[in-house]
């Protein structure tokens, strides 16, 4: 479709076991902009989410179907590896799931088994420069061996956001990424994913259509296991085409 | 239209929408009181009218209130969001709408409904026109109804040719040795032609925004406007 | 709303009713924990005090001296086979019965003899080589009495029955009362039962031999049961794919942990002994086949423990491109380590309770020397137990119940652990 679509997604069909979780599913995201899926529970975005960093692989008796390209690779070829795939599109969780270590680990992590750092300096540097993307350099910056677990909520995600972009990938998913935060802390990644979809590809993963609205350029809306339609943000929430879309995000009986 | 899942979310908005309704009520009633008193050259109505208007002014700040809670609480998108839009810019239209009522009415006075009786009867035409597309335009606002909104815009056009009659002949109508007091006269006349004018207008602003309200589109289509032209061609005439 | 009443009216009707049942449950509950508590207190009490009296042994003092012929060679030296011509045995007999002079006749002197630990000798010697100081002079040594007298002093042996049926005779009974009176017959610290194995003599057996083949056998079954059931929970957790055959493994890790001890050793007997010919009677196969016994529980306990490791720490690590097994040896394992600790501690409580499958590869034996390694011949901990409740003597009946309780203390430490291993270690998610 457009040139500057980094992934585009093509007639996906995922099933559990004989369960069909998302039917024919057609989209095209932006590069370097924030795409945000929103849609009842059970309506497949979070499936829809996972399947671009393979993430559905783990589960079991998940099987996908169709074509899911990433700057024109198809990211399900047989000779595609997941491992490779999930360095260049992160995920951050709907749970702060940091690692029960250290908070310079938490972001070494990722480095480290890639083997991304040369030597300890540059490992460093890599640690240091993530964590100042995710805005919590400042906060944490004394207390970098102490365990990540002990922090607040928000400051968690913000730990498992410099985690994911430490492996410098070019597509970051979130998957309700504020859900379990208070509204300051939801204010701080919103705010951070803004700063971030200066270079990356952000896709997230929302219930809160307040925040699908301030913070994403383009929303998807998903009805059971359809894309009814991905639209600019502005006119999804002023003037959306679809009933099922309107009456979703007016809170109406569908 | 399918209802909220909160059913006082639907409560609010339909109590927002019915104290718009009742607001253009108030306003049609008040047009009608206003031409009243010029015709009958009844002071006290154009008092009464005087009075009604300051009602109308606090409904508006109701509305404004009550779709201000709905924005901070609910934060409506969406068809709601340009419901809760739509009323309060109904909500201003109604206002100044009321308050042209009142500039007519306070002309009463310097006006005798026996004399120019050329212009009166054009300002009557005019005001038959403008009561009629107001009253549709509030029951196409009452029971949405993109069609006769679409009429209405379209003849506003009407109006303004009326207005422009009008105002050729109240220029020819000035001499420069009429009495102070006819002079005067003639301006009020030209005053509430005005107004009557405005009052189209307005009606065409509401038209305008339930085709918003209904269908997202701020119309951007110019309308026939007589006005500039008309003036412009009197003045030329003069020299 | 019946009967005119209110609803909280007939809340509060049926609250009564509802508190009432509550209560009762509640006492049929602590009733229950108190039952159990009882018949715990019942069977610990009775070990206890059938056992604690085997803390203690009855020793008497003799006059010996020995003559510097019977331990040094011609070269003044102490002389392992100077000291093993000696009889010992003779010496520690003939120096009690000084103690007793007007004792004449054999039959009768037999029978004094008979009052002193048949290896009081080898006690002498012993004490001997330990200080030839005492050797050419008139000594006084502390030797232990046979186990009729120790029984008889600790109150265990009935005296008011016919001469006949009891284990020592009224001219017996007699000199003990006499030895007692001069207050050269104490009891002490029974050392020896911490210090020795197994002997016909009850003073002279001791449960160390039991315990180094316990541990020895709890070595090899923790060094052979803990890796492969730790991988063998990761690969079920996080490999195999969900299907007949993991479903059939399943079934049969579960059944395993359910079959009787017995079959293992039956298994062990014939595999390890009979088809690979490994010494029969070593800790090294008690372990293999006590390995083979704990590995489904310490799997499953494994899995249990992997699986409470919240998904979303694995999710995290694959989502950074760890390979399944990085999220799972990096992140989970670690996690999942308290809890696997803690199964595999009590599969190896479990382990060192179990008699049967020894019994069946022949950790039975009789043994009077402390195994050193892991294909000497041992016994364990539990089957000496057995050996020695099965034995006639009075007095190995206390030292099975002393080691019942050093047993249930083992058990119990290794359960503590297992617990406090649990709170230091759990984590909230």
């Amino acid at each position: 479709m457009t040139i500057d679509s980094k992934i585009q997604v093509r007639n996906v069909n995922v099933y559990y076991g004989n369960a069909q979780a998302l039917y024919d599913v057609n989209l095209d995201i932006k590069s370097k902009e924030i795409t945000s899926l929103i849609g009842p529970s059970g309506c497949g975005k979070s499936t829809f989410l996972r399947c671009l960093n393979r993430m559905n692989d783990v589960i079991e008796g998940c099987r996908v179907e169709g074509n899911i390209t990433i700057d024109g690779e198809n990211i399900y070829s047989k000779d595609k590896d997941p491992v490779l795939l999930r360095a260049r599109v992160g995920m951050v969780f709907q749970k702060p799931n940091p690692f029960p270590k250290s908070i310079f680990d938490n972001v070494a992590y990722g480095p480290r088994i890639h083997g991304l750092a040369a030597n300890t300096t540059e490992l460093r540097e890599i640690v240091e420069n993530s964590l100042e993307q995710a805005g919590l350099m400042d906060e944490v910056k004394d207390r970098l061996n102490e365990s990540a677990t002990g922090l607040s909520g928000g400051q968690q995600q913000r730990i498992c956001i410099a985690r994911a972009i430490a492996v410098s990938p070019e597509v970051i998913l979130m998957d309700e990424p504020c859900s379990a935060l208070d509204p300051i802390a939801t204010a701080r990644v919103e705010e951070l994913m803004g700063n971030l979809s200066i270079n990356y590809t952000i896709v997230i993963v929302t219930h809160s259509m307040q925040q699908a609205a301030r913070v994403s350029t383009r929303t998807a809306f998903f009805h059971l296991g359809h894309l009814v339609e991905c639209d600019e943000t502005n006119k999804i929430f002023t003037t959306p085409n679809d009933k099922r879309t309107e009456d979703y995000i007016t809170g109406k009986v569908g | 239209m399918s209802e909220h899942i909160v059913s006082s979310y639907d409560e609010e908005i339909k109590e927002l929408q019915g104290q718009v309704v009742s607001m253009g009520g108030l306003v049609e009633k008040i047009w009608i009181d206003a031409i009243e008193s010029v015709t009958t050259a009844s002071d006290e109505m154009a008092l009464k009218v005087i009075d009604a208007d300051k009602h109308i002014d606090n409904i508006e700040l109701e509305i404004y209130t009550k779709a201000m809670r709905l924005l901070a609480l609910r934060s409506p998108v969406a068809s709601d969001l340009r419901t809760v839009v739509a009323a309060m810019r109904m909500a201003t239209n109604l206002e100044r709408l009321g308050d042209h009522a009142k500039n007519v009415a306070r002309r009463e006075k310097l006006i005798n409904p026996d004399e120019h009786k050329e212009v009166i009867i054009l300002l009557l035409r005019m005001y038959e026109m403008s009561l009629s597309a107001l009253q549709q335009a509030i029951d196409a606002y009452r029971s949405p109804n993109l069609e006769t909104a679409e009429t209405i815009r379209a003849n506003d056009a009407g109006i303004d040719e009326l207005f422009n009659s009008t105002l050729a002949i109240v220029l020819k109508l000035m001499e420069p040795n009429n009495p102070p007091l006819q002079t005067e006269a003639l301006a009020s006349l030209l005053f509430v032609a005005k107004s009557l004018e405005r009052m189209g207008d307005m009606t065409t602003n509401i038209a305008e925004i339930i085709i918003f309200q209904e269908t997202g589109a701020f119309p951007t289509e110019e309308r026939v406007r007589g006005g500039q032209v008309g003036l412009m061609e009197s003045q030329q005439s003069r020299q | 709303m019946g009967n005119g009443k209110t609803n909280t009216e007939l809340i509060a009707k049926s609250l009564e009713k509802r508190h009432r049942r509550q209560t009762r449950l509640k006492y049929y509950g602590l009733f229950s924990i108190l039952l159990g508590i009882t018949f715990l207190i019942i069977l610990l009490g009775s070990i206890t005090l059938n056992g604690y009296t085997a803390l203690q042994q009855t020793v008497v003092q003799i006059s010996v001296n020995i003559s510097p012929d019977k331990v040094f060679d011609d070269n003044g030296n102490i002389s392992e086979e100077v000291m093993y011509n000696t009889n010992w045995d003779g010496l520690a007999k003939k120096a009690f019965r000084q103690e007793f002079p007007d004792v004449v006749d054999r039959k009768e002197k037999r029978k004094l003899s008979d009052l002193i630990s048949s290896n009081a000798g080898y006690d002498i010697k012993w004490m001997v080589s330990q200080n030839p100081s005492i050797v050419g002079k008139e000594t006084k040594l502390w030797v232990k009495t046979s186990d009729d007298v120790d029984q008889l002093l600790k109150g265990r042996l009935t005296v008011n029955v016919p001469e006949e049926q009891r284990r020592l005779s009224n001219s017996q009974l007699k000199w003990v009362k006499n030895l007692t009176d001069k207050g050269i017959i104490k009891k002490q610290f029974n050392t020896v039962f911490f210090t020795s194995a197994d002997s016909r003599e009850p003073e002279s057996s001791g449960i160390l031999g039991a315990i180094i083949g316990s541990a020895i056998a709890m070595v090899v079954t923790m060094a052979l049961a803990l890796p492969f059931a730790v991988m063998a929970a990761i690969y079920l957790e996080y490999f195999a794919k969900p299907g007949k055959w993991t479903d059939f493994i399943e079934v049969n890790i579960n059944n395993l942990a359910a079959v009787p001890s017995i079959v293992f050793g039956l298994l062990g007997l014939a595999v390890f002994l009979n088809f690979f010919e490994l010494p029969r009677s070593a800790p090294l196969v008690g372990g293999m086949v006590l390995s083979l016994m704990t590995l489904p529980t310490i799997i499953i306990a494994s899995r249990a423990a992997i699986r409470a490791v919240p998904s979303s720490i694995r999710d995290a690590a694959l989502s950074l491109g760890a390979s399944k097994m990085q999220a799972a040896v990096d992140h989970v394992l670690p996690l999942a380590s308290p809890g696997i600790l803690t199964g595999t501690i009590i599969g190896m409580a479990q382990a060192l309770g179990e008699t049967a499958p020894l019994i069946m590869i022949g950790m039975v034996v009789f043994l009077v020397d402390i195994p050193t390694g892991f294909t000497d011949a041992a016994t364990a901990l539990p089957v000496q137990i057995y050996i020695w409740s099965d034995s006639a003597e009075r007095a190995f009946y206390e030292r099975s119940s002393l080691a019942i309780m050093i047993l249930v203390l083992f058990l119990i430490t290794m359960n503590l652990l297992a617990v406090l291993l649990r709170k230091k270690f759990e984590k909230k998610w």
